[in-house]
């Protein structure tokens, strides 16, 4: 796998992961599921996911080079980007679906998905950054 | 109390009135689309059911659950004044939750022989909850549905 294709797997799968959620919770703030002041879900959003998209998109347009033709050298660092990717995905996904399945209030459990989201979080950004730096040189 | 029973109440609780007394049913859980009793026990259930096994389903819920509730009050009194609007329709709610099961089983025995007099009226009263889990409780006044389809779904002919 060259480099620039190793870009574009993450690239695209964090967008396309990501979209349906962005509609998920546009529908559900018309929907009245968030009540009258649904500025909590979009300060959760913008804090857990707006970071790693920012990050992919802004490496991917940054960084292209000549040596995206290469092998990625070290696949060891773009599975593991790519694991702790689904991972923290799938926990944003879990934390969304809690909201409809469970009576304690969404905002409560937005705080509480906070703590362990926050930690995951520094992981994945470390990975992603360490792939594309180590990707540019 | 034979009223009751062929409409499948399981419980109801009797309360004293001005003049007179009240029985009210135990709540029942409607479809929120037909307005119909829900079928089985769940037609008792107090509380909506939020809980889904399929995380998929959860996912793309986009809209809270939201329960239909509906009490039936029959009141016989000599004293029909209204009580008012309520003021906090989620407490209410919270109460009617109670009163089909919190009150007395049957008449006291002197009551039961007395006579119903001309100044005592009949009402009965349809209460319809709306009540979206983790959110707004409403009372519908007047209520999604006709009182006689209400009384039509619960079973209860009430004669001329």
């Amino acid at each position: 796998m060259t480099v620039r294709q190793a870009k574009s797997w993450l690239s695209i799968g964090w967008l396309v992961v990501i979209l349906p959620l962005l509609f998920i919770l546009v529908l559900r703030q018309l929907n009245g599921f968030y009540g009258s002041d649904p500025k909590d879900v979009w300060s959760w959003f913008s804090q857990f996911v707006l970071p790693a998209l920012t990050l992919l998109a802004g490496a991917f347009t940054v960084s292209a080079s000549p040596n995206d033709q290469r092998p990625v050298e070290n696949p060891l660092v773009f599975w593991a980007a790519v694991a702790l990717s689904v991972v923290y995905v799938a926990l944003i996904y879990l934390v969304v679906a809690n909201q409809a399945a469970s009576a304690q209030p969404w905002n409560e459990q937005l705080k509480e998905s906070a703590l362990f989201l926050g930690v995951i979080q520094a992981l994945v950004i470390g990975v992603l950054g360490k792939f594309f730096i180590e990707s540019s040189r | 109390m034979a009223l009751l029973q062929r409409g499948k109440f399981s419980s109801w609780g009797f309360y004293s009135a001005p003049g007179g007394f009240a029985v009210v049913t135990q709540i029942e859980q409607l479809d929120d689309g037909s307005g119909h009793a829900l079928a089985g026990n769940e037609r008792f259930a107090s509380e909506t059911r939020v809980a889904s096994l399929n995380v998929l389903e959860s996912i793309f819920t986009v809209r809270r659950a939201q329960g239909l509730y509906r009490v039936i009050a029959f009141v016989l009194t000599t004293d029909p004044r209204s009580g008012g609007a309520a003021t906090d329709p989620a407490r209410m709610l919270q109460l009617a939750r109670r009163w089909g099961i919190s009150g007395a089983l049957d008449l006291p025995e002197a009551m039961r022989r007395q006579p119903v007099i001309p100044e005592q009226r009949l009402f009965a009263l349809v209460y319809e909850f709306e009540s979206v889990v983790v959110g707004e409780t409403r009372i519908n006044a007047p209520g999604r549905y006709p009182f006689d389809a209400h009384l039509g779904d619960a079973g209860i002919v009430l004669l001329p």
